[in-house]
């Protein structure tokens, strides 16, 4: 079962962040919800930071969204942060569809944000 | 009878205990080095594997366990001891007795087996897991196999917008093709919108994959059968590019170019900046970052594949074939040579101009043919020498002493049958070095020396034949010791004025041994004697050097080879013999005025020296007239001269050994026979066996007291 719990954490120095927990098998058949999700909590807050840990499945359209929403947000000024998404299902689809990569695109606003680089997947 | 797939299991797996003891020796002395322990265990695992496959589940099972442990290593889980590089040895041995014996026979060795199974588990710590499934590696073994075949793909898939919406999953695609070979895949994100624009159903992104793989360009299509009208599928083979147009790799730009991503004109623009051009091309926005690191991709995949084929020319250039088919050849090119030299003597005598040139054309194309077909049969004597570290390594664990075993000049090159002949006299030598020269590590402390004595194995050429010298750093040999000793084995006499030279030659003395106790190692009754003419056999030669306190040399002076070698051929009577070239000094003429002169000595003065000689025809007992003048061929082995008195000397000649039918095995004066231009046969003379017999008939005493 795909779930999404959206809610906001404070740092000790004061730092507000929106920290958004999905959790469950990710495909096709819920991408629309996972895009309507994140699409509201984006558009609400500056910094969101998405917990995929609890995710035991992912496929080629949430590699595409999740893209997609980094793209966004970096059009609109806000950060994406991914947090927790080394797990196996993620780290093996990512490589086999080929996301991974050395050098950030250079279509991203800013390229240290990109998703796919070693240090932002680490 | 086993069929031709298991002895190929079988000699491939020779091969590879072989290679296995030498990393296992070179783990021991680096224990850190990665590559080695991957050799190991690569090593492992293809006899494993191999082994399952063709029936051989002793040695797989045995094997896997062996492996485990050293998947353990390689993961850096455990380290290299001196225990498990023993145990490894061990295990070593133990699966050569079990490729060694035949199936029903494998019984006696389970238990050996079974122990040391349980003494790598022990050090494993018990965590090795369950064998695998036989099957799988069988899979993967022959997936390896067909590595060799490969060919590089690029495929470039762009999936229409709406792919996902009949339920086809990327992802599986891309799975599906990755099981064919290797894969490296690349996704083009760059079409990807943002996320209020994004169909999250649709798809985006295009992709390039490098595929590696030995199947054909029709089942990657079979892949993309169903989606084959909601994409655009675009699939060619890589051209990797001549190997003699001097360049290693093709260029990132070139690859883009022939993708049609950038034209040259745009690349020669961005190139006159000095930057990397896959940096540039991006930053001037032509190509995205996607585009570069797939073509990037695709280059080190090129570059991997290039090294691969030039492995792969280097295994293809070499061959393996069955020994006796080489010897075949050799006999048919000696054949060759003889038919060679009637051709050249008929022509000769002919004074047919044309004849005449076809003949020196044959000869000299017979020339290169014996030469190169010679050269076929060199091999290394590397080898020979590999075998000896493990040696060294037993024999000083046995003594308790500390040696460390130096090989120079591996890749010097002897015959086949010479190296392989040549294995135990060196074995001998080695023992001998470590057994009575090498002193044990305290004693040699106490002499001044350092702890670990040392062996040095070196080979090298010299002429057309090649030195090897096997010189240890021990204690030397006493002289005087073995002056007494060789008195008291009755050997010289107890007056007898010997040089050092001379008293250190005693020892090859047949029923000589130094050792003061008979010891496992040396001294078992097989005394340098036996060394000594094991290495006469192959007609060569032995010499040693040594001065107390300091070490010994032992060198060995071998010919190239035993085949084909250059001779003098002289007559006797009707008959015709001939002499190793290598061997000769000099031929002197003998009157019968010098007869009559040495009153009944047979001894010759050549230039105020007394030379002592054998009438061949009186040895041989050959009857008829003789010639006025005969002639005296001078031979000299280890500083020893012979004269052999012939009727007449005709000249060089190159002489195809071939040997004597088994009838003629006891006749000791001849080594073999050849067969002349004429079709007749000359007989080849034991020079080393003359020259003894003549010392034991007491002529060349008579000459060192005149």
């Amino acid at each position: 079962m795909f779930e999404l719990e959206s809610k906001t954490i404070q740092n000790s120095d004061g730092a507000v962040r929106q920290l958004v927990i999905v959790s469950g098998d990710l495909g096709i058949a819920t991408i629309g919800k996972l895009k309507e999700g994140l699409l509201a909590v984006l558009q609400d807050h500056d910094h969101v930071i998405l917990d995929l840990a609890a995710v035991t499945a992912v496929d080629y359209s949430v590699l595409q969204l999740l893209c997609s929403a980094n793209k966004y947000a970096q059009q609109h000024g806000k950060l994406l942060q991914l947090k927790n998404q080394c797990t196996e299902a993620f780290i093996d689809r990512a490589q086999s569809l080929g996301f991974f990569r050395d050098q950030a695109c250079n279509e991203a606003e800013d390229p240290i944000r990109c998703l796919w680089i070693p240090e932002n997947l680490t | 009878m086993q069929d031709a797939p298991q002895n190929a299991f079988k000699e491939e797996a020779y091969e590879l205990l072989s290679e296995l003891e030498d990393s296992l020796l070179e783990l021991e002395e680096q224990p850190d080095d990665h590559d080695t322990v991957s050799k190991v265990f690569r090593a492992m695992h293809t006899i494993k594997g191999s082994g399952a496959m063709f029936g051989f589940t002793t040695i797989s099972e045995f094997t896997h366990e062996v492996e485990t442990v050293f998947d353990l290593v390689r993961n850096g889980e455990l380290p290299v001891s001196k225990q498990l590089v023993d145990l490894s040895l061990k295990a070593r041995d133990h699966i050569l007795s079990l490729l060694d014996c035949e199936a029903e026979e494998q019984e006696q060795y389970a238990a050996q087996g079974a122990e040391l199974v349980v003494r790598f588990q022990a050090l494993a710590g018990g965590v090795s897991a369950p064998a695998e499934v036989v099957a799988t590696t069988i899979v993967e073994v022959q997936k390896d196999a067909h590595k060799d075949d490969a060919t590089t793909y690029r495929i470039r898939f762009r999936p229409a917008r709406d792919i996902m919406h009949n339920g086809t999953s990327i992802a599986q695609l891309l799975d599906e093709l990755a099981e064919l070979g290797t894969c490296r895949t690349i996704a083009h994100k760059t079409n990807i919108r943002a996320l209020d624009e994004l169909d999250p159903e649709g798809c985006y992104a295009s992709w390039d994959i490098i595929l590696t793989s030995d199947c054909g360009e029709d089942a990657i299509r079979d892949v993309f059968i169903f989606v084959e009208d909601d994409c655009e599928l675009i699939i060619k083979a890589i051209d990797i590019g001549d190997d003699d147009d001097g360049m290693d790799r093709k260029r990132l730009g070139d690859i883009l170019i022939e993708r049609g991503e950038i034209s040259q004109a745009e690349i020669d623009e961005v190139l006159a900046k000095n930057k990397r051009i896959g940096d540039l091309l991006v930053e001037a926005q032509l190509v995205s970052r996607d585009q570069v690191d797939s073509a990037l991709l695709e280059q080190q995949e090129i570059r991997k594949l290039k090294e691969k084929k030039k492995e792969k020319s280097q295994s293809a250039s070499s061959l393996r074939v069955p020994a006796d088919k080489l010897d075949d050849l050799v006999n048919l090119v000696g054949e060759m040579v003889t038919v060679k030299s009637r051709l050249s003597q008929v022509a000769n005598l002919s004074h047919d101009a044309e004849l005449l040139s076809i003949a020196e054309e044959v000869e000299r194309l017979t020339e290169d043919l014996r030469d190169s077909t010679l050269n076929i049969r060199m091999l290394p004597i590397g080898s020979t020498f590999s075998k000896f570290k493990r040696l060294v390594r037993d024999i000083s664990a046995d003594l308790g002493k500390e040696v460390e075993l130096k090989t120079t000049g591996a890749d010097t090159e002897l015959d086949k049958t010479v190296i392989e002949q040549l294995n135990d006299p060196l074995i001998h030598i080695i023992r001998n070095s470590m057994d009575h020269g090498i002193e044990m590590p305290d004693d040699r402390v106490a002499a001044g020396k350092s702890r670990s004595g040392q062996v040095h194995l070196s080979a090298q050429h010299s002429g057309d034949s090649v030195i090897i010298k096997i010189t240890d750093d021990g204690k030397g040999m006493d002289s005087e010791v073995i002056r007494q000793k060789a008195i008291s084995k009755g050997i010289i006499g107890a007056d007898e004025q010997l040089t050092h030279n001379d008293i250190l030659n005693l020892v090859f003395a047949p029923g000589f041994s130094t050792a003061q106790q008979v010891t496992g190692l040396s001294g078992r009754g097989v005394g340098m004697d036996v060394v000594k003419r094991a290495i006469e056999s192959l007609r060569g030669s032995i010499t040693l050097e040594s001065e107390k306190g300091q070490g010994s040399v032992v060198s060995l002076r071998i010919p190239l080879t035993l085949a084909i070698i250059e001779s003098l051929l002289v007559q006797i009577g009707d008959g015709r013999y001939v002499l190793p070239l290598s061997t000769v000094e000099e031929c002197v003429e003998l009157t019968a005025k010098d007869i009559r002169d040495a009153h009944g000595r047979n001894l010759a003065r050549v230039r105020g020296h007394l030379i002592p000689y054998v009438p061949l025809r009186e040895e041989f007992a050959i009857d008829g007239k003789l010639p006025t003048v005969q002639q005296i061929v001078i031979t000299q082995i280890n500083g020893q001269q012979l004269g052999f008195v012939v009727d007449n000397v005709i000249g060089e000649h190159q002489t195809v050994i071939k040997s004597l039918g088994p009838m003629y095995r006891d006749v000791q004066c001849v080594s073999g026979a050849t067969i002349l231009g004429d079709g007749s046969v000359a007989l080849i003379l034991d020079i080393v066996y003359l020259m003894q017999k003549a010392s034991e008939d007491g002529r060349m005493q008579r000459v060192e007291n005149e």
